[in-house]
Parts: C-alpha cells; sequence; structure tokens
C-alpha cells in the first residue's frame, strides 16, 4: 500500500530569484493492485507527483510510505516506465532487460529465464535480439514496460508512456497494458492527460488542477472491463469529467 | 522474390507493372558500388592537382621562382619511394620516425586525457574547478609549447612526443567529460531504478553514452598532434622526420622534397582519418543511435 501525506514541493528558480509552488497538500492512498489514474492538464505537477512516487525527487514537506517505510530513492520494487524511451540504445532488447536482474546479482541462467518470460508476455519474443532503433516507438515502449515488469516491482509507476505514439497505436497499447495487468497483477499508478485513456484502464482516476498542483476530484470507475470508448457508462463519465467536474479547465 | 535490376524499376514502360509489387529486391552492381565513391574522390584530387598546377605555372612565369608542379612532385616521390635517399635517409625512414613519435605521443594523451576526462566526469564539483586550466591548455597554439618542452625535456625526440601529447590532450578531456556529463537523465534515473550503485551506472551507462563524444575528442586529438608534431620537428632538432625534411629542403632550396614530405604527410593523414576513425565513429553510431 502507497501513502502519500501533506506532500508539498516548490521550485527554486535561482537565476530570477522566484519560487514556484509545484505541488500544495497532496494526500493519496493507493491499495495493492489497484490501478490509478492521475490526470491534469500539463504543468500541473503530475510528473513530479510520480518522480517523488518513484524516489528521483524529494518532497518539501509531508511524507511518502511505501508498505509504511518511507521513500528515500529509487529502488527497483518502485519499478518505472518513462515518458520517453529509456532503453539503453547500445544493448538489445534481451540485454536491456537482464540488466536489472544483472545488477541485482540473480544467476545468469535464471537472468535470462525471468527476461524471456516477460519479452513473451509483452509479445516481443521475435525481437529480443533487435537493437531499441530497430523498434517502432510502441515496441520500444513494450520492452521498457517487460524491462520493469521482470523487475517484479510491487508498483508500476508509468508516466504517460504512450503519450508520443499515434492515436491507434496508444489504444493497442492501452489494451494490451490492461491485460499484461491482468496476468501479471501489480499496483499501477499512471500518469497522463488524456481523459478517455485514464477511463478505459483505471479502477479510480484522479483529477489534479494546476498553479499550485492539487488533486481535486477523486472518481471511482466502477464500469466492468472491458470497457468500450463509445459505450454509454463511458460516454457518460467523460462527460461529467469534462464538464462537470472541467478537468482540463482548472 | 523476384529480383530486378534497379534499372529496370526507373524504367517507365517496365515500372508501370513493377510498381504493382508491394516490396521488391534489387540489385545494384558491385562496381558501381565503388566506383561511385572512388570517383568523387578522384574528382575532388583532380581540382586540387588543377589548382595546384596553375599556381605553380604562375610562379615560375610570373614571379620566377622553382614552384614544384605537380607532375614534378609525383616524379620526385616516386623515385624516393624507390629508394632515393632525402638528407641521408630514405623517405621510409622519415616516414617511420614520424609516426612512430605520433603513435607514442598520442597514446599518451589518449591515456591520461580519458582517464583525466573521466575524472573530471564523475563530478560537478571536479568539473567546475579543474575544467577551465583544460580549457586554457586547449587555447595554447601547438608550437607555444616549444619553450617549455625545450625547458624540461631538452632538444630531441622526447620534446617532441611531449609537444604532440600536450597538445592532443585537452580535447581528448574535454570531450570525454563533456560525454559523461551529457549522459541523458532518463537513462540514469532507468538505471537507479533498476537498482544499479554509481560505478555500475558510471562504467555501464555513462560511459558508453559518451562513446561517441570521446571519438570526437580522439579525432580532434589526432589532428592537433598530427600537426604539431610536424611542426616540432622543424625546431626542436631531430635528425629524421617529415617535418625535418621539410625545414631541411627549405634551406637548401630543394622545394621539390618539401612537397613531397607534405603530399606525404596529407596522404597519411587522410589514410587515418579516412580509415581508422570513419570506421570506429561509424560503428559506435550503429550502436548508439
Amino acid at each position: 500500500m502507497l501513502e502519500v501525506k501533506n506532500v508539498s514541493k516548490a521550485y527554486i528558480d535561482k537565476n530570477r530569484g522566484r519560487g514556484m509552488v509545484a505541488l500544495r497538500n497532496i494526500n493519496l492512498t493507493v491499495e495493492k493492485n489497484e490501478f490509478v489514474c492521475i490526470i491534469g492538464p500539463s504543468g500541473c505537477g503530475k510528473t513530479t507527483l510520480l518522480h517523488m512516487i518513484a524516489g528521483f525527487e524529494k518532497q518539501d514537506v509531508g511524507s511518502i510510505l511505501l508498505n509504511g517505510k518511507g521513500v528515500t530513492g529509487p529502488s527497483p520494487d518502485k519499478g518505472v516506465v518513462f515518458q520517453e524511451s529509456s532503453l539503453f540504445p547500445w544493448m538489445n532488447v534481451l540485454d536491456n532487460v537482464k540488466f536489472g536482474l544483472k545488477v541485482q546479482g540473480i544467476a545468469a541462467d535464471k537472468q535470462e529465464e525471468i527476461a524471456r518470460k516477460y519479452i513473451e508476455l509483452v509479445g516481443l519474443r521475435s525481437f529480443e535480439h533487435a537493437k531499441p532503433h530497430e523498434l517502432s516507438g510502441g515496441m520500444k515502449q513494450k520492452a521498457a514496460i517487460a524491462r520493469t515488469l521482470a523487475l517484479d516491482p510491487e508498483m508500476l509507476l508509468m508516466d504517460e508512456p504512450f503519450a508520443s505514439q499515434d492515436e491507434q497505436t496508444r489504444q493497442r497499447l492501452d489494451n494490451e497494458l490492461l491485460n499484461i495487468w491482468k496476468k501479471d497483477m501489480k499496483t499501477v499508478i499512471f500518469v497522463t492527460h488524456n481523459i478517455e485513456e485514464a477511463i478505459l484502464l483505471a479502477d479510480r482516476i484522479l483529477v489534479m488542477a494546476s498553479r499550485p498542483g492539487e488533486i481535486y476530484w477523486e472518481e471511482q470507475v466502477k464500469i466492468p472491463r472491458p470497457r468500450y470508448l463509445f459505450s454509454e457508462e463511458v460516454v457518460e463519465l467523460r462527460k461529467k469529467l469534462l464538464e462537470d467536474i472541467g478537468c482540463c479547465h482548472r | 522474390m523476384k529480383v530486378i535490376p534497379l534499372s529496370d524499376m526507373r524504367d517507365k514502360k517496365e515500372g508501370v507493372s513493377n510498381y504493382e509489387m508491394l516490396e521488391f529486391d534489387f540489385k545494384e552492381s558491385k562496381i558501381k558500388k565503388i566506383a561511385n565513391p572512388a570517383l568523387y574522390v578522384i574528382i575532388s584530387m583532380a581540382i586540387v592537382f588543377i589548382i595546384w598546377y596553375f599556381v605553380a605555372q604562375w610562379g615560375i612565369h610570373i614571379r620566377g621562382v622553382p614552384f614544384p608542379t605537380p607532375m614534378e612532385t609525383l616524379y620526385r616521390l616516386s623515385s624516393m619511394l624507390q629508394g632515393e635517399a632525402l638528407y641521408g635517409r630514405t623517405i621510409f625512414e622519415h616516414l617511420y620516425a614520424s609516426l612512430m613519435r605520433w603513435c607514442v605521443g598520442f597514446s599518451i594523451a589518449v591515456i591520461s586525457g580519458i582517464l583525466m576526462g573521466l575524472f573530471l566526469g564523475s563530478s560537478e564539483m571536479l568539473q567546475k574547478t579543474i575544467m577551465p586550466v583544460i580549457y586554457v591548455i586547449q587555447l595554447i597554439p601547438g608550437l607555444a609549447w616549444i619553450p617549455i618542452a625545450l625547458l624540461i625535456f631538452g632538444l630531441g625526440n622526447t620534446s617532441t612526443i611531449f609537444m604532440i601529447a600536450a597538445t592532443a590532450f585537452a580535447p581528448i578531456v574535454i570531450n570525454t567529460s563533456g560525454g559523461i556529463r551529457a549522459a541523458p537523465t532518463v537513462y540514469v534515473r532507468a538505471a537507479r531504478m533498476m537498482g544499479a550503485g554509481k560505478a555500475t551506472i558510471f562504467l555501464r551507462v555513462m560511459l558508453p553514452s559518451a562513446a561517441l563524444s570521446i571519438i570526437n575528442g580522439l579525432r580532434i586529438g589526432l589532428a592537433n598532434g598530427w600537426r604539431v608534431l610536424i611542426a616540432a620537428e622543424m625546431i626542436v632538432g631531430v635528425g629524421l622526420g617529415l617535418g625535418y625534411s621539410i625545414i631541411q629542403a627549405r634551406w637548401s632550396l630543394d622545394f621539390e622534397a618539401a612537397f613531397v614530405s607534405i603530399l606525404v604527410i596529407s596522404i597519411i593523414g587522410l589514410l587515418i582519418e579516412k580509415t581508422l576513425f570513419s570506421v570506429l565513429e561509424k560503428k559506435v553510431a550503429e550502436q548508439l543511435t
């Protein structure tokens, strides 16, 4: 279980002598195996929040607890999938996936076995010897997901992982992600600016506003999966989030 | 799959039916593959020789000086390649002496430069305090090292080697540490997320992502070293080498011999650049893009 308690953060621009509050008073609890989406306009601090949970940045005030223990830095139990391609370009897919396992000191034959299992899971078996530059954008992100899942993290933190894909590819990747999540149950925190994507994926949607970054709405999504973009419930929820709650307008 | 010659593909009459395929293989003749790049080299060489020819004619007829023409120079080169002595030694001995000095000096620069670059790249504090010194070193013109070399090592071989190492050192340091510092944050974060420690991140993430920049540094260092080698040989009293030949030729007014030396220097420089570095850079770029 992840608990974010009263977290605030400000950025200081030393050159201009000005500070800006990026996040104010964030409170958030994520249960085990829950799929949470955080949506909000760009610049609302959603990526900052995710990076603090991942341990890349430190909050100024408040605490972030994973299973009761404070987050002090990045670690393999908090798996991150980045917005841009983070695969090491000088390694093929298999070596990329094995990197973390090697660092963990797992035996060589076991590394191979685990890496293959997750490459298979994301459907890249015939590309395990391909270099990242030989893969399409969507395949790169799938390889990155395999690399993160191979660490067997407690949580999967995803920072707009499919934002740079075209619409068709993004939808396909979302569905594949849901299938992977069903097979390999994890707690997922998924940051996006796409309301449709959030509705199709999430158990719960957190809506953020910017300046200062705050969570101002929480929506439990009770629609059974698989969800269809034009089903009545989805359209209704979309309308509610867009018009009544006015996310993207605050 | 049907294999058709590329010329048929582009042939308008045949093309109509061929373009109905989704994918196709084509074959290009091997002769063309090699001949095309070679043709460009030949053309560029020809341009150089033509300009050289006219400058030589101008020198001979207008200024009345014995300016060596391309043909005379090539003729002299061939007779030297056949063993004609130049100041008591063959051209091969001069070339070998220069290459050896350059190899030793450049190797010293490569090892010390890369180590220094890695050291400076490992911390922002070191970078900020020591890098300005390296930039100053880089600004010192090659020949300005002569008094320093003479004071420390005296006349002779060691001074030349020192000068080569000194001029090649700075660009290697700058590019190595710059490459390390410029390693994309997302790679470093991904590695930290996977549990990698500082040493692993440095050696297995930052170093490989700096490879292209390091090669660039070596390239600049190599050219710097090669230029200063020739200049150093002219001055710091070595009795052998291409630079020595040029300066001797100048004193004895044997301008042809000087031109032969310059030609050999250019050819060797071109060979090193085109073979060693282009291949190395291409290989690394393939790994990194």
